[in-house]
């Protein structure tokens, strides 16, 4: 009698959260960033997006063309605006090199250099050399469920394992269905919120689900906000072994 | 009155040594007074000079500017300049475009070793009001019509970069958007600009850093120059009256929030400098000024049994601390003068470390500035230990009573 009298309150409660709370599978908080580190790491990527920068009244947009190989190797390039055309960056590893063609220079971005904003944007260029290997860096804490637009999200905590991540804490909202962290909030060693993370309209590339859309909001400074959006994407394309050369940067 | 005036003197001489130690201390109060008050004009004054000489006398900002300043705002702009400098020249004053911006400076490959401070000005700026040109150490001034593709390097910079004359340097700074913006320079000279903060800065042409900075037609702020620092709020409460300024922070040197601290701290160390130094020689006055009540109760007592009034006691002694002071206050006075005048002509060397951490144009070098008023408030400060040493001691000799007085020396 008390079994069926819990069963019924469990199926009124389902009902009363809605659909999407309804079909969550059981998985570890370890199983969980392991599923996001396969939506979001990948063997190669080419991709092209536009990157718009809201900041202090004003907002730029860039046109950018990037490329990746595994976590540790991306190369990107800069179309547009014509100011900025021309400037290339290559991740290898923790070293990040830039090429200004201004100055026709490559130069290692190193030091404060890199906490400062990639191109002016919300992104640090720290962001940039981070891996997205999640379950590698951090240690992860499951928190109740929450919904994020309506969509069932696992809530995580995630504490640093060491200190060479730019984010000592995240809490992380991970889509249950998409298995990507729709929404992420970074925290400083204080506690004090960095920047909340947007990932928004995934779309599925065979296994895959990724976010063709992104928004970082720097909460440090009031109005800055910065959206990405893909309007390219492929994965394991054959790319050039030069791409991630620094040849590759003053090429032509 | 004549009488107690000659009274009160002759008993100046009457204890020649003690007299002679009172007059020493008064001496060495005004001489301390005269080098310590000369001191701080100096700095104060050095250190406005080099305001004027680096940021104007006047200076023309955007107002959301000046709120986070040390952060270098390089949104916070004046978006089109011209119309500013032209109102500033309608006026009859000398107008600087400035931009001032943090960049990481590079010889090599690899960036975020050397931060420094790179400064864009025309031409004149650099000559007339920096007077760079005359204070080079190696190279040469900018070649005319080259200046896009020269830069000049503080001797502390240039130093700290290990950067030679004929370098190829690269600045990395900021557009107002906050993107990464190189500019490429050849070092073309290294100057020793005066100050630490200067010493620590590169020089290169307004036209490079509106390019560096994306502010094609503007600047961060106007220098007004008008040479002269003491008429500063006058010509700012002018320029605010201009339409074309309107929009714009008008502000004097002495009216930035930093100086205008600075100027209360100075006025607040004088305070305390004038009032230790009084307070400790008239305390000196005191102790030998109060020897002469005691000794002289008995006599005291007589002029008061022969009717000599309590004011004129008081009279008596204070003229009596007064006359030793003169002796004391004119020959410290002449003696502080001489050493506060060998102190504006030579100055200390104070090295850089001493402003290395001050974001504040001060000199290497720190002279005095004697000035006839210091001079007269010290001379004046000296009779004022003279006079405030004596008055405690006279106030008592004027409350004996000619019974006890008598009583007492028997």
């Amino acid at each position: 009698m008390i079994t069926r009298r819990a069963l019924l309150v469990a199926c009124l409660a389902a009902s009363a959260l809605g659909p999407a709370f309804a079909a969550a599978p059981t998985l570890t908080a370890d199983q969980i960033l392991a599923r996001i580190d396969q939506n979001l790491t990948f063997e190669t990527r080419s991709s092209r997006m536009t990157m718009t920068v809201t900041k202090n009244g004003r907002v730029k947009t860039y046109e950018i063309v990037s490329y990746g190989r595994g976590a540790e190797e991306g190369a990107t390039e800069y179309i547009a605006p014509a100011r900025d055309a021309g400037t290339k960056m290559l991740k290898k590893g923790d070293e990040l090199w830039m090429y200004m063609p201004s100055v026709e220079k490559v130069q290692k971005i190193s030091g404060h250099m890199l906490r400062q904003g990639m191109m002016g944007s919300d992104l640090s260029y720290e962001d940039m050399l981070e891996s997205d290997d999640w379950r590698t860096n951090y240690n992860a804490v499951a928190l109740p469920d929450e919904a994020v637009n309506g969509r069932a999200c696992w809530v995580l905590d995630l504490k640093a394992k060491s200190e060479d991540v730019s984010y000592p804490r995240r809490k992380v909202w991970v889509d249950q269905q998409w298995l990507l962290p729709v929404r992420q909030e970074l925290y400083a060693l204080s506690g004090m919120l960095l920047k909340v993370w947007i990932m928004s309209d995934p779309k599925q590339y065979g296994d895959r689900w990724y976010p063709m859309k992104m928004t970082v909001e720097d909460k440090l400074q009031q109005g800055s906000k910065t959206e990405i959006v893909f309007t390219e994407m492929q994965f394991s394309v054959p790319l050039e072994e030069e791409i991630f050369t620094t040849r590759w940067l003053e090429r032509r | 009155m004549g009488d107690l005036l000659r009274m009160a003197l002759r008993n100046a001489a009457r204890n020649t040594r003690r007299s002679a130690l009172t007059a020493l201390t008064i001496l060495l109060g005004t001489t301390l007074l005269i080098i310590g008050l000369s001191w701080l004009d100096g700095l104060l004054g050095g250190l406005i000079d080099n305001i004027a000489a680096t940021a104007g006398e006047v200076r023309v900002i955007k107002p959301e500017y000046e709120a986070r300043e040390e952060l270098f705002p390089l949104y916070e702009n004046i978006a089109e300049v011209a119309p500013v400098v032209k109102a500033i020249e309608d006026a009859g004053f000398a107008a600087h475009p400035l931009i001032r911006v943090g960049v990481t400076i590079s010889r090599g490959e690899e960036i975020g070793e050397h931060f420094g401070l790179l400064l864009g000005a025309d031409r004149a700026y650099y000559e007339r009001v920096m007077d760079l040109d005359a204070h080079l150490v190696d190279g040469a001034f900018f070649t005319p019509g080259e200046e896009s593709s020269q830069v000049l390097l503080g001797k502390t910079l240039a130093s700290d970069l290990g950067a030679s004359v004929g370098d190829e340097l690269l600045f990395l700074g900021q557009t107002q958007d906050g993107s990464i913006s190189p500019i490429k320079g050849v070092l073309v000279g290294v100057v020793d600009a005066g100050d630490a903060l200067s010493n620590r800065q590169a020089y290169a042409s307004l036209e490079r850093l509106q390019y560096l900075t994306d502010i094609p037609d503007g600047a961060i702020e106007v220098a007004v120059h008008i040479g002269d620092p003491d008429r500063a709020r006058e010509v700012a409460a002018t320029l605010r009256e201009s339409p074309a300024l309107k929009p714009y922070l008008v502000q004097a040197w002495s009216e930035r929030p930093m100086f205008a601290m600075l100027s209360d701290m100075t006025g607040l160390v004088y305070g305390v400098l004038a009032g230790s130094i009084v307070f400790i020689t008239a305390l000196g006055v005191l102790n030998t000024m109060l020897m002469s009540v005691l000794e002289r109760t008995a006599e005291v007592g007589v002029l008061r049994a022969l009717g000599m009034g309590r004011l004129s006691v008081v009279f008596l002694f204070v003229v009596e601390a007064l006359g030793i002071g003169a002796l004391g206050a004119v020959p410290g006075v002449a003696l502080g003068a001489l050493v506060a005048y060998y102190l504006e002509l030579n100055g200390v060397e104070m090295g850089e470390k001493i402003s290395a951490d001050v974001s504040l144009p001060m000199s290497t070098t720190f002279h005095a500035d004697l000035s006839v008023e210091v001079a007269l408030v010290s001379l004046a400060l000296g009779l004022c230990m003279a006079a405030l040493g004596a008055l405690l001691p006279s106030i008592r000799a004027a409350g004996i009573q000619p019974v006890d007085a008598m009583r007492s020396h028997r």
